[in-house]
């Protein structure tokens, strides 16, 4: 291995395993770049709000078209909210993201919404107030893990 | 091909963490360096300077949001000596077991 140029002598393995750990944490900080702390929580709730309108039976009117209207609205909220975190404007530039924990969450997200869908009909409406918890929580768990590794980052 | 090579003017904790959050991303606006860094603007121009002389990190100039910003990058050059030290460092551990 050359060694520095500058006569000092080189890191001691403890001072090597530091530096390394110093540059590791630097660059999970950049691949997990912060999202505004009420993100995750404020995902959850709109997403429990829509699976609770959706759990409520064959509304009569005009509680049905209340209950259609702040189920777009609360859809629209989600996709912005997505969308401008995920691809809003940012000091970063093509950050290197692991795209496979990504990819996991999003296909376990898509099961847990479609699978009330399907189960409704047979079961019961109440399985959107199930799974609807366990989206919900799923975010928030989400969230809590990446603050904790941004926050060691 | 990465080769263990210690780089003294990487090495620098100050200068090891700006390399290291730049080498996950094509580019970081200055002020997010900044904050990151917890350094005062005068002390990671400095670094940066260092860094910039020996060929390491480019600075863009760029406009978001209607204001002009400028965006610090690892050259192809920075990278390849960034990961020589990284190798470098672990060689040292791995000597040291």
């Amino acid at each position: 291995m050359e060694t520095n140029d500058s006569g000092m002598p080189p890191p001691t393995p403890e001072e090597a395993r530091r530096a390394l750990d110093l540059a590791e944490a630097e660059e999970t900080a950049t691949r997990y770049r912060p999202v505004p702390g009420w993100y995750y929580p404020a995902l959850a709730g709109l997403v429990l709000g829509l699976f609770l309108l959706n759990s409520i039976e064959q509304p009569q009117q005009p509680v049905r078209t209340l209950v259609a209207i702040v189920t777009i609205f609360l859809a629209i909220t989600v996709a912005v909210l997505v969308g401008r975190v995920s691809f809003g404007s940012s000091p970063y530039r093509g950050v290197r993201v692991d795209g496979k924990p990504l990819l996991a969450g999003v296909l376990v997200a898509a099961v847990l919404a479609i699978a009330p869908a399907l189960l409704a009909g047979s079961i019961g409406s109440w399985i959107w107030v199930v799974y609807g918890i366990a989206l919900s929580a799923l975010i928030c768990g989400f969230g809590v893990a990446y603050w904790r590794r941004h926050r060691r980052g | 091909m990465v080769e263990p090579r210690f780089d003294d003017l990487i090495h620098a904790p100050h200068r090891l963490r700006i390399c290291a959050m730049l080498s996950q991303a094509e580019g970081i606006e200055f002020g997010e360096v900044l904050n990151r860094s917890e350094l005062s603007k005068s002390a990671l121009s400095k670094h940066l300077s260092q860094l910039a002389q020996a060929g390491y990190v480019t600075d863009t100039p760029i406009v978001r949001e209607g204001r002009s910003r400028q965006l610090l990058s690892l050259t192809p050059v920075g990278r390849i000596a960034y990961a020589d030290h990284l190798a470098a460092l672990q060689r040292i551990i791995e000597e040291s077991t």
